[in-house]
């Protein structure tokens, strides 16, 4: 590449840079093999949000179903709405700059996929239909997070410093076309790397947007968008042979860290690799410890890989969450919560336990034999003999008080969706390399009964919600089916939103239900009482501080409403 | 310093003038200047006798280079450095050069000299001529001195009853006030150090590292020719050998120029040096010897270094640890140099000249590294490192002159036309590993590393470009003088579509009388704080992705995006010039007051993080200097026996930074010495501004203040309230207390030569700047480990104003304001050289077949005097770091010429 001047006064040079061993984003991306880096960068902050503190933070906190007593400022922030303003709340701070580092890497690849020299079409349509899904991806999270914020759909080159708001539906209109180019062009399967988005996620995540975007129009309009939402919905419920998909028969085994992998049921999958070098980060997948109430301090227990690492204490549910459940007919309350912990450790009950526990001094000197004995019954009842049990016994009256607010917040029923034993190296082990199901298939049956209800098709909506409510009615000793079916009466938009609750309890979206049918602030008040700070605005987040302090026109672009 | 008479020509951009046509701020050195100071690098003979030239060694490593600044720093991310041009092509150092070699120095200061250069020539511009052939008789000539180099100036370690005498304060400072004071044997209770006090095993590690080394240089030229060629063929060595043990450089040198005159019309010729470099690099003990306790026994019985000093400590290693042998710490640096530059000058017709440069400089440097597992380097993790970097640099310069020159009557004006085109690549490969198993093969047998260990990398930097330029000098009865110059630059790191800049100036001169000319000039030139393929947004690799387990590696953007936008940094300068000559060469002077405005400086620029990426450079800051620069030259005594002349140079230049983004001081996070401050020099400190200590007397004032919530209590740091709230906060009280740039700097050259004895004092002066003193910032309060033994500390017995009161268990950042203690005035007064030399008189030197003998001493960095009475045991000009000290020379030299 040198070109020699041969005559030099008239001639010019040629002065291209030359740079073979830089990278840069016209060098690499400018190959089909290069551009695929492009593609796997852009997968890469999912993994910031879903396995992290901060997603779950972000999307099930300050709702219904969780509280949170007084773990770092953050989390009273996210939980309880208290001193949350855009300089506070670290989570918030964190996914509105991941958030938008990964919508960069999108519209580059949007932008440049031409350019990448692909001749192989289905190739080429794949990677695009993986980029509009994930741009889709992200702008659904921030825009029911942060509401009309900045719409970009050019990746930054230069210097940028002015940013406009765009409506609400200027979002939706093109997530809905991203994700329909996504429907078309992405295919079934990926087969080893399954955690890539395919058809059928593109499907689940348009469900899910058509059902939230119908929220912000109305009459006609809205219609049709909750139409579009249930034929979607359908569609996946349709195809679901061809997918691959279905629902497990066992709640419990949906949530077995052995049928983890490849899960049968979910749509889109974030994956987490047992090579730990090749994960977002050390921590990988972290969910299994935010759930948990202590244990390895209780007499009879100790740490175990089985039972988990516990002490951290940031998702107690409230009492209401587990009110939904009729734990004698549906399974879901077993499949998803923990109530028994069997003693690991040899004890023997002592005078000093009693005085600490409050028990019946007659059970001193009583053993408890590890695999044998339970150790520590937490349990939703009530439970009238709780002095006399030669175990630790927390029920319902210790934590929590007549009217649902808590009183205890140390120990309490946990959620085990998220247990693994399995793919941690030793029982204290931070980092789990679970998957995490993002969309699986029962949401569908949600989304389109949710959808059938808003336009008035109640029957419709019965139905729907009935396979879920089949699939977990307890089916041994006794078949409760038939009791666990619901009629068009009972249909409601709470009723609904209590069915979310008890299939979806802390998988990422139930502080996006409570603000998508505008029930935040009601149900925080009905159902969790010890929230007392939640307001109106509070549905949409603060646009962090830094952001509006970097614009030059930060004060033309203004903060949501509430947070000045 | 010779005078030269008007009618002598001087080397600017691209051609000669006559020095009486002189519009520029150009300023001229002759070579027995250059040959004063024993040093490798010739630019360092330069220190305090260019008027605006600002040049200070960098350290007193062997081989170090110095740095040089032309009236001031421009630039906040860009280099400072000037350009180089030698024989007419860059692309050189003159630091390679033998000072014997050269011929001239120019220093071109004002923009209508360096815009010429387009942008490059924002930070000035050098150009150094070497010798060439003459006609006549065959001159061998050789040069060369030999000497010591050491005598480090260095604050010494505390030892003895002195540092026993800390140690009791720390401890009495400590004690509740009633509680008595204890025995020494409870005092000094860490492992084996109550017995090495009492055996007095006092060890001074400076002492023990430090020798004074031998300093030589030696250069043998040839010079010729006849009418149609001539010749000058010479070859140097150079050899210094550091004060630290295995830390010295050679250098050998080896030039031929050729000029040869093929007809009446057609010139040519070639100027070819060839460098070889041995470098022995040291990683500097100096500070691990001034904090490590001074107690142990360093050697011993068969005069073996003890790796473990003190009796019963296995974890601190001896700091004289890379003495221990030749297969500890070795880093050894090979570089060649080869230049060729060859021309062709041909006369075309009457008064047209065409001429063509092409040259081509080819670096291959080859560094060895090996530290053995207990170095200092590897100290803390034990293992091995050995690892080799390979560089192959190529830098081609070609230049094509026209220049057409006519005499129309009292007008008399040239034209120069220019093309000029570089390109500068190289590549560079790295490998290295740890842990192998046999010392002695050091970086010669990487293959030995532990596989798993190993590391490889290499990489590609290449920029180039084409420019193009007109000159016009044009002068009306040798009175009115007239210069316009433009440049277009094309270079390949700017963007396309940005490519082109164009550095127009335009200067006027006024010969009033033959002795007294005026001048003014103004013009742009350019400096550059783009790197190569700063433009382009970078990606780099991401591999912690993954689906399933099947491993995707990603490319994702770099949180330094490029900008396609960026364009060079603009120096605009204004200056006015007044040339003296009177009393027919007796008392010649040259004044300029310069005014440079640069804009369109590169900071970098925190984007909004809805961009996705986090920052990117734009050109938006500016800076302003101005200043003042006075050359004058005295030949004060003339007569038959005796001769004394004089030079004084006087530079003031006055820095601050006038723009930034937002208009906004850009707080670091190393706030004290990276922060930019407007209205301030570029390099300022900023911090606490430390007033005193506080007294005893002073103790009901000094509980009113506090930090961060304690009170201030006698012995504590006495600091600056800024806002008056009583209470010392970083937000409220960090103020600029310095800038490392001088006030002034002066040089003052006196030569007085007696009959065949020649005497040359050279006194220099840098004035105003401050000091970052990383030695002061060696106090250790608790009094353990080392320290410096002029840190004079504060107890109630002794109210000194200088450091706080020790107290057992405290590190020097407990105090409240500990950073201000570091920040010193380092003006400082320095007998830079003296020179006292005999010359055979000739009678005698033509018996002996000489044409001229001359022995010569000379001291080097003699004598310094600071003005801060907590710098006088260092060196001011070292610039604060603790490492590497300047050294002092002194050598014996001999100047024959056959």
């Amino acid at each position: 590449m040198k070109k020699i001047c041969l005559i030099i006064l008239l001639f010019s040079c040629n002065i291209d840079e030359y740079n073979p061993s830089g990278a840069t984003a016209d060098a690499v991306w400018s190959t089909p093999k290069g551009f695929i880096t492009l593609v796997n960068a852009a997968y890469s902050e999912q993994r910031a949000w879903y396995g992290k503190e901060d997603g779950v933070f972000m999307s099930e906190a300050g709702t219904d179903l969780w509280f949170n007593s007084n773990k770092d400022n953050y989390a009273n922030e996210l939980t309880r709405y208290e001193s949350f303003t855009p300089s506070t709340a670290n989570p918030n701070k964190a996914v509105w700059k991941s958030l938008y580092k990964a919508i960069n890497l999108c519209n580059a690849g949007i932008n440049r996929i031409g350019q990448a020299g692909f001749t192989d079409s289905v190739q080429r349509n794949n990677r695009e239909g993986e980029l509009r899904f994930l741009r889709a991806f992200y702008y659904w999270h921030v825009v029911e997070t942060y509401g009309g914020v900045m719409l970009l759909t050019q990746e930054t080159s230069g210097v940028v410093l002015t940013a406009t708001r765009s409506p609400v539906k200027a979002f939706y209109q093109l997530m809905v076309e991203d994700l329909t180019l996504a429907v078309k062009y992405l295919p079934v399967s990926y087969g080893v790397e399954y955690s890539r988005a395919t058809k059928k996620s593109a499907l689940g995540l348009l469900a899910r947007v058509y059902l939230s975007g119908a929220y912000y129009y109305t009459g006609a309009e809205a219609q049709q968008w909750f139409k579009k939402a249930q034929e979607t919905a359908d569609e996946v419920i349709r195809r679901k042979a061809e997918f691959g998909v279905d629902l497990w028969a066992d709640y419990a085994d949906l949530w077995k860290p052995q049928n983890n992998k490849q899960n049968k049921e979910a749509l889109y999958i974030i994956s987490n690799s047992t090579n730990t070098a090749l994960n977002y980060d050390g921590n990988a997948n972290r969910l299994h410890l935010w759930f948990l109430t202590t244990y390895s301090s209780k007499p009879g227990m100790q740490l175990s890989m089985e039972y988990g690492k516990d002490n951290s204490r940031r998702f107690m549910p409230t009492r209401a969450l587990l009110d939904f459940y009729d734990e004698n007919k549906d399974h879901r309350y077993a499949g998803a919560f923990q109530e028994v912990w069997i003693c690991n450790k040899a004890y023997t009950w002592t005078a000093a336990d009693v005085a600490t526990y409050k028990k019946d001094p007659a059970i001193i000197g009583k053993q408890m034999v590890p695999g044998k004995d339970t150790a520590l019954y937490v349990t939703k009842q009530s439970i009238g003999d709780k002095a006399t049990r030669p175990y630790l016994v927390i029920d319902r009256d210790s934590t929590y008080h007549a009217n649902g607010a808590i009183y205890g917040a140390n120990d309490y029923v946990q959620l085990k969706k998220y247990m693994d034993p399995l793919t941690r190296a030793a029982a204290n082990a931070n980092p789990g390399y679970l998957d995490i199901l993002v969309i699986r298939l029962a949401e569908m049956y949600l989304i389109a009964a949710e959808a059938a209800y808003q336009q008035g098709d109640n029957n419709a909506a019965a139905t729907y919600i009935n396979v879920l409510r089949t699939r977990a009615a307890i089916k041994t000793p006794v078949d409760h089916t038939v009791e666990m079916q619901i009629t068009t009466h009972d249909i409601s938009l709470d009723f609904i939103l209590d069915e979310r609750a008890r299939e979806l309890a802390g998988e990422h979206v139930r502080w996006f239900d409570l603000k998508r049918t505008g029930k935040l602030v009601d149900r925080i008040h009905q159902y969790n009482p010890d929230i007392t700070q939640v307001q109106p605005f509070h549905m949409l987040r603060p646009v962090p501080q830094v952001e509006l302090d970097a614009l030059t026109n930060g004060q033309q672009f203004g903060q949501n409403e509430g947070y000045n | 310093m010779k005078v030269r008479a008007l009618n002598e020509t001087v080397v600017i951009g691209y051609g000669v003038v006559k020095k009486r046509d002189l519009t520029g701020a150009v300023y001229s050195v002759k070579p027995d200047v250059i040959m004063q100071a024993p040093t490798h690098n010739p630019l360092e003979a330069l220190q305090g006798r260019v008027p605006g030239m600002d040049v200070t060694r960098k350290s007193g490593s062997p081989g170090d280079d110095a740095d040089i600044l032309i009236r001031g720093t421009r630039s906040i991310s860009g280099s400072s450095k000037p350009l180089y041009i030698i024989d007419g092509m860059q692309g050189g150092n003159p630091g390679d050069l033998n000072a014997a070699d050269i011929a001239s120095i120019e220093i071109l200061k004002d923009a209508s000299a360096t815009a010429i250069y387009g942008s490059q020539g924002a930070n000035g511009v050098v150009i150094v001529t070497t010798k060439k052939g003459t006609e006549g008789k065959t001159k061998v000539s050789y040069n060369g001195y030999c000497g010591i180099n050491g005598f480090t100036q260095y604050p010494a370690p505390r030892l003895g009853e002195d540092y026993l005498k800390l140690r009791r304060e720390a401890y009495r400072a400590s004690l509740n006030p009633g509680d008595p004071m204890p025995d020494d044997a409870t005092i000094f209770a860490n492992a084996g150090e109550y017995d090495a006090i009492q055996k007095g095993q006092w060890v001074n590690w400076l002492d023990l590292l430090t020798n004074n080394g031998i300093e030589q240089q030696h250069s043998v030229s040839v010079s010729g020719g006849t009418g149609k060629t001539k010749a000058y063929f010479s070859g140097g060595y150079f050899k210094e050998n550091g004060v630290l043990k295995n830390n010295n450089m050679t250098r050998y040198t080896v030039r031929l120029n050729i000029d040869q005159k093929i007809n009446n019309r057609i010139k040519a010729g070639i100027q070819g040096q060839l460098n070889y470099y041995n470098y022995n690099k040291r990683k500097d003990p100096l500070s691990v010897a001034l904090t490590t306790t001074p107690l142990g026994v360093p050697y011993d019985g068969t005069g073996n270094i003890n790796l473990y000093p003190v009796a019963g400590n296995t974890t601190s290693i001896t700091p004289l640890t890379d003495d221990r042998g030749d297969y500890i710490a070795k880093d050894n640096l090979i570089t060649n140099i080869t230049t060729l530059n060859g021309y062709t000058e041909i006369k075309l017709a009457e008064g047209w000249t065409f001429r063509s440069n092409l040259g081509a400089t080819l670096t291959f440097q080859r560094e060895g590294v090996y530290y053995d597992g207990t170095s200092m380097q590897q100290k803390d993790v034990r293992t091995s490192l050995s690892n080799i970097t390979s560089k192959n640099t190529r830098f081609y310069n070609w230049d094509n002159i026209m220049t057409y020159t006519r005499q129309l009557h009292d007008h008399s004006f040239t034209v120069t036309l220019l093309t000029s085109y570089t390109h500068k690549d190289y590549d560079d490969v790295y490998a290295g590993g740890s842990n192998q198993a046999l010392a002695s093969q050091l970086f010669y047998n990487l293959g030995a590393t532990d596989v798993t260990s190993r590391g490889i990398t290499s990489s590609y930097v290449g920029s180039k470009s084409m420019s193009y330029a007109a000159r016009l000098n044009y002068n009306y009865k040798g009175k009115y003088l007239l210069t316009f110059s433009e440049r277009i630059d094309g270079a390949s790191r700017l963007a396309a579509g940005h490519k082109y800049a164009g550095f127009p100036s335009v200067a006027a001169g006024w010969r009033i009388t033959d002795a007294i000319k005026l001048r003014g000039s103004y013009g742009i030139a350019g400096n550059s704080g783009i790197d190569e393929y700063g433009t382009q947004t970078g990606v780099y690799a991401y591999p912690y992705m993954s689906f399933g387990n099947a491993a995707a590696p990603g490319y994702m953007f770099n949180d330094l995006i490029g900008n396609r936008d960026l364009g060079w940094e603009l120096s605009a300068t204004v200056n006015a010039g007044l040339d003296l000559d009177f009393f027919n060469g007796r008392l010649s002077a040259t004044i300029d007051v310069y005014n440079t405005k640069t804009t369109n400086l590169l900071q970098i620029r925190t984007l909004p993080q809805s961009t996705g990426v986090v920052k990117v450079y734009q050109n938006i800051g500016a800076t302003n200097n101005k200043g003042i620069e006075v050359g004058l030259n005295t030949v004060n005594i003339q007569q038959d026996n005796f001769k004394w002349t004089s030079t004084l140079t006087f530079t003031s230049n006055h820095e601050k930074i006038t723009s930034l983004i937002d208009g906004k001081d850009v707080i670091a996070s190393s706030a004290e010495t990276n922060s930019l401050l407007l209205n301030h020099p570029v390099k300022s400190f900023y911090t606490y501004k430390k007033l005193g200590i506080w007294q005893t007397s002073e103790a009901a004032t000094a509980a009113q203040y506090s930090f961060g919530g304690t009170p201030f209590k006698p012995g504590d740091i006495k600091l600056q309230d800024r806002n008056g709230d009583l209470k010392i906060t970083a937000d409220d009280d960090r103020m600029y207390l310095g800038a490392a740039v001088p006030r002034w700097t002066a040089g003052f050259q006196n030569n007085f030569s007696y009959r065949a004895v020649d005497l040359g004092i050279f006194i220099f002066a840098r004035w105003g700047q401050m000091l970052n003193a990383q030695f002061l910032g060696r106090y250790n309060p608790s009094g353990e480990g080392g320290g410096p033994a002029m840190i004079n500390y504060w107890t109630p017995e002794n109210p000194t104003n200088d450091f706080p009161r020790p107290l057992k268990g405290a590190s020097i950042s407990k105090y409240a304001g500990f950073q201000a203690l570091n920040f010193v005035d380092g003006s400082y007064l320095k007998m830079k050289n003296i020179t006292l030399g005999y010359t055979l008189p000739a009678t005698v030197a033509e018996r002996l077949m000489i044409q001229r003998l001359r022995v010569y001493a000379t001291g080097s960095n003699v004598f310094t005097k600071a003005r801060s009475h907590l710098v006088k045991y260092y060196d001011p000009e070292r610039g604060g770091e603790e490492s590497t000290p300047l050294n002092r020379q002194f050598v014996f030299g001999v100047n024959v010429d056959f």
